[in-house]
């Protein structure tokens, strides 16, 4: 149990120092696709699933906006400190402009399981450029979510899959630095100016994430459940010094405040039998305000 | 009871070209014309039942429902003497739905005791029974913010159905609920049809609402345009390229639902009469593969019910419902139907009911949309490869959609009905099945090989794939169990020829249930009686022989295998790794018990790379081709049913008579 905990710890920590804990007003949003109950996820209504915001270090949560949907990530406007909010969701992408009080659906039947967002921080005049992965391939928005084009395999090179790759197996995008675009695929992390940067395990990481300061970069895969990071912006990876390999899900549990729980192939599952019976989260993605 | 608004029904019978459509009046019983001809006005049953204002935009163009004998059409909107209009209606007794049914079928769901099912307010509200308990529990409807697109499709058709009689307030707590819910919109093709569905009707009652009091942030004109878009596109791809959640007992329940409310309440006359195509459609469909009120052959997604007893299924209701016109499996969302103007068309009726002729069926339905492991379906390189590696149909389709090749051969005693194998629906697929025509429960023989992955949760479903195995349990019950009867496998290859069908396995050590179980419901009577059924024992390859009412079957294991005693029937069970099994039937008029008996044991099965075959008469017995070429270019290839793929036609056959439904006009 204390091999698995101490990294989930660690994670936490990195979170919260890389974005200034002590300086500021820490905001936590968390992505929730849903819970323990019979048909929370996989066909199910997903009730009590969706976004939650805590301003306490994760004390206290509060639902935002739409209940019954799967929210896979988020994104917000940095410099909007919180104000303008995107969800990628399972029914597709939403926006708030006015931190998470109102939404706005932003696609339409084209468009489901969005898996994660990245709203292009480099373009800061207008935050027009949206990017999204989804079960189905990638797509991008030039014009806020007005329209939305998919993104084909000529803009992109597939260098780990070289030209057969078929792009609906991506699943994660991230952006790490300007003006790359990080995909997460079956077998790896790609970008789109075709550089392939990393693979920590055997099986490559499928997705990536990059932590508060931008330049940690954390991703895992699910085929073979693990972990790696990266300190120099996806340069150099290496595997986390203590707790092995760890599944990409994270746990957590507004009844418990503000612990976060892996799930961890060392110990399979023993977290979740743990708490089996209480308020059990599936978190998918978490974001914390510049 | 309240008033019918009658006058304003009546009016809105006018000329239409599509002379043999929607024609019945649900005021007096009686076929009727779109020809401005007065139905009479004798009373009838349906007189009773206040009706909805909204029930009847008929419209006046699109002739694309013809039915024999063919006018020929020459446009949208012609001219046709309404006096032949009334013969042809007459001669042809087009709608075989009896109003004395629909009244039957509300005022019995009218009387189920009040829960949270807005069928059966809808029916007490309607009716005019039980209404003030109707209202309490229509409070409780509304007043959460639970929502998801079964609970849409049901206000919709609660607001519709009852408009007339409906209280002002709580008019006024449904569009809040609607406009304010945040419902889930789902992911499967019966969520998007309830989903948009809801939203057409919805947004179509409330045409002027702009985007802020919407809750996804549009306008009532962006969600009627988005909806339209969608289910034309969803009618347009089912009917060129076939349905994907295809043959379900279970939710075929729900889409018939949907259409029905869809086709009466929609005001657009040309997408109000594409809707009720798709559901004849949809009916014509389930009316091919109908027997005595089982719904045979292989499923998308079968309950858990109906996997071994298939007159519980849901869609049995609808059944017994447009087929038979007496329902006794009655669930809520009949009386739906029941207010709507719909009634089944004679010849769909016909098809389902006239069993005096046996019949073969191909027809072409897609699987499920992959997100994974696209290679992964069918360990037989997409099993569309015979065992010598002939290529014999196509892989995925350019969306992703495995092709789903069904074979049906029907008599009049029974149904062996089957698809290719392979993984193309997750965890409900039922791959073949043997059913009876019988009135006892259980008249089904079915198989499986129980394939339990991750790999089959992330091939179908966004999640991971190692997190949703954990949890399936948690909204899928038996789904792990090596003793399920539902699933697919991409281990599974299935042959059929006529009476004759061929199973067979090839598990890789990695597979975590390394057998293949036959079910034989206790119903079938061993005819075989020197051969033990112990448990405890381990069996050489024989045949089993059982007559099920006037079907005897044989059943050849082509491993050993052992026998176990279950509930509902008899466990037939091998467990090498290269197995499978051939089943035989044949009514019991053919032969004697003893030659039917005789015939099996002797006739020596043997497989080889291109065949399975009865060696000792070379052929005669058992000859089934392991190179089936499936028929791929058509999407109903049957007596009854003819569709080309890509077509967008459909072609209902019977008797000399002929009804198509054109989806390009």
């Amino acid at each position: 149990m204390n091999t698995a905990r101490t990294p989930a710890f660690g994670f936490l920590g990195v979170l919260l120092l890389a974005s200034g804990l002590h300086a500021q007003h820490l905001r936590i949003f968390a992505c929730a696709i849903g819970n323990d109950s019979t048909g929370a996820f996989m066909g199910g209504s997903s009730n009590g699933s969706g976004l939650y915001q805590s301003d306490d270090t994760g004390k206290t949560w509060r639902h935002l906006g739409w209940n019954n949907i799967k929210c896979f990530s988020m994104d917000m406007v940095q410099s909007s400190n919180g104000r303008i909010l995107y969800e990628a969701t399972g029914l597709g992408v939403l926006r708030s402009v006015d931190g998470g009080e109102h939404w706005k659906q932003l696609t339409d039947w084209r468009i489901s399981e969005v898996m994660d967002i990245m709203i292009n921080p480099y373009n800061k005049d207008h935050y027009n450029e949206i990017d999204i992965a989804t079960a189905h391939g990638l797509r991008r928005s030039l014009d806020g979510g007005q329209t939305w084009e998919a993104v084909s395999h000529q803009n992109i090179k597939w260098a780990s899959y070289g030209d057969s790759v078929d792009e609906r197996e991506t699943f994660y995008t991230d952006s790490c630095r300007s003006p790359a675009v990080y995909v997460g695929t079956l077998t790896g992390i790609d970008t789109i100016t075709g550089q392939v940067y990393c693979t920590c395990f055997d099986e490559a990481p499928s997705s990536g994430r990059r932590l508060g300061d931008n330049t940690r970069f954390w991703a895992t895969e699910w085929a073979n459940p693990g972990e790696g990071g990266s300190g120099d912006n996806a340069e150099l990876w290496a595997t986390p010094g203590e707790g092995g390999r760890m599944r990409a899900y994270l746990f957590y549990s507004p009844s418990l405040g503000i612990e976060i729980w892996y799930d961890s192939i060392l110990e399979p599952s023993s977290k979740v039998k743990k708490l089996q019976g209480r308020q059990i989260w599936n978190v998918k993605g978490f974001l914390v305000t510049p | 009871m309240k008033g019918s608004p009658r006058k304003s029904r009546r009016d809105d019978i006018r000329i239409a070209g599509d002379f043999s459509h929607r024609v019945t009046s649900v005021f007096s019983g009686q076929e009727s014309r779109r020809d401005g001809i007065e139905p009479p006005d004798k009373p009838s049953l349906w007189d009773s039942i206040p009706s909805s204002p909204h029930s009847r935009p008929v419209p006046n163009t699109t002739p694309v429902v013809k039915t024999t004998p063919v006018v020929k059409t020459t446009g949208y909107s012609y001219a046709v003497p309404s006096g032949l209009i009334l013969l042809i209606l007459l001669a042809t007794n087009v709608f075989a739905q009896s109003t004395a049914t629909k009244l039957n079928v509300l005022n019995r769901i009218a009387a189920i005791p009040t829960r949270n099912d807005f069928a059966i307010i809808a029916a007490k509200i309607r009716i005019g029974v039980d209404t003030a308990d109707a209202y309490r529990h229509l409070d409780t409807m509304l007043s959460r913010a639970y929502g998801d697109m079964f609970w849409m499709y049901g206000c919709a058709g609660l607001f519709y159905a009852t408009q007339d009689v409906l209280r002002p307030d709580y008019k006024t707590k449904i569009r809040h609920a609607c406009n304010h819910n945040t419902p889930y919109r789902g992911d499967t093709e019966n969520h998007f049809l309830m989903y948009y569905g809801s939203l057409l009707l919805m947004s179509q009652a409330w045409p002027d609402l702009v985007d802020t009091e919407w809750f996804m942030g549009k306008s009532s004109r962006e969600i009627y345009a988005e909806s339209k878009e969608y289910l034309d596109h969803w009618i347009d791809e089912t009917a060129r390229f076939g349905t994907t959640e295809w043959s379900s007992p279970r939710y075929g329940y729900y889409y018939i639902t949907c259409l029905a409310i869809m086709a009466e309440y929609t005001q657009d006359a040309r997408l109000k009469h594409r809707f009720e195509m798709m559901l004849e459609y949809m009916l014509a469909d389930y009316a091919a593969d109908y027997l005595n009120g089982s719904y045979c052959g292989a499923h998308s997604r079968v309950g858990d019910d109906a996997v071994l007893d298939p007159r519980k299924a849901e869609i049995n209701s609808y059944g017994q419902y447009f087929f038979e016109d007496s329902v006794t499996h009655l669930l809520p969302d009949l009386s739906f139907a029941a207010m709507t103007s719909f009634t089944c068309p004679k010849i769909i009726r016909q098809i389902a009911t006239d069993r005096s002729q046996p019949y073969e069926q191909f027809s072409l339905k897609r699987g499920r949309q992959m997100i994974r492991y696209m290679d992964k379906w069918s360990a037989s390189q997409n099993n569309l490869l015979s065992p010598s590696g002939e290529r014999l149909g196509e892989g995925l389709d350019s969306t992703f959609h495995a092709p789903v090749y069904k074979y049906e051969y029907m008599t009049k005693d029974y149904c062996l009905g089957s698809m290719q194998g392979g993984i193309v629906q997750p965890i409900q697929q039922q791959s073949w099945s043997l059913v009876f025509n019988s009135d006892r429960s259980h008249n089904i023989i079915t198989g499986l090989h129980p394939y339990v992955s991750a790999e089959e949760l992330g091939m179908f479903f966004p999640e991971y794939p190692s997190f949703m195995l954990e949890r399936i349990e948690q909204v899928k019950k038996g789904y792990t169990s090596e003793d399920k009867w539902y699933g697919g496998s991409p281990y599974e290859r299935i042959y059929q020829d006529k009476n004759v069908l061929v199973a067979l396995y090839d598990l890789p050590d990695s597979v975590k249930y390394h057998h293949v179980d036959v079910f034989i419901p206790w119903s079938a009577h061993p005819l075989d009686s020197t051969r033990s059924l112990d448990s405890n024992m381990q069996y050489e390859p024989d045949w089993r022989i059982f007559r099920f009412d006037s079907v005897r079957i044989g059943v050849y294991p082509l491993s050993s295998f052992r026998t176990m005693k279950e509930q509902y029937g008899l466990r037939i069970r091998m467990t090498n790794a290269h197995s499978g099994y051939i089943m035989y039937c044949e009514s019991i008029g053919k032969s004697d018990t003893k030659s039917f008996i005789t015939k099996l044991v002797h006739c020596n099965p043997i497989v080889d790379s291109s065949r399975v075959y009865s060696k000792s008469d070379n052929g005669a017995t058992l000859n089934v081709s392991l190179r089936q070429k499936p028929k791929a270019s058509w999407l109903f290839h049957s007596p009854f049913l003819e569709s080309k793929k890509g077509s967008g036609v459909l072609t209902m056959r019977y008797k000399g008579e002929k009804r198509v439904l054109d989806f390009n006009r």
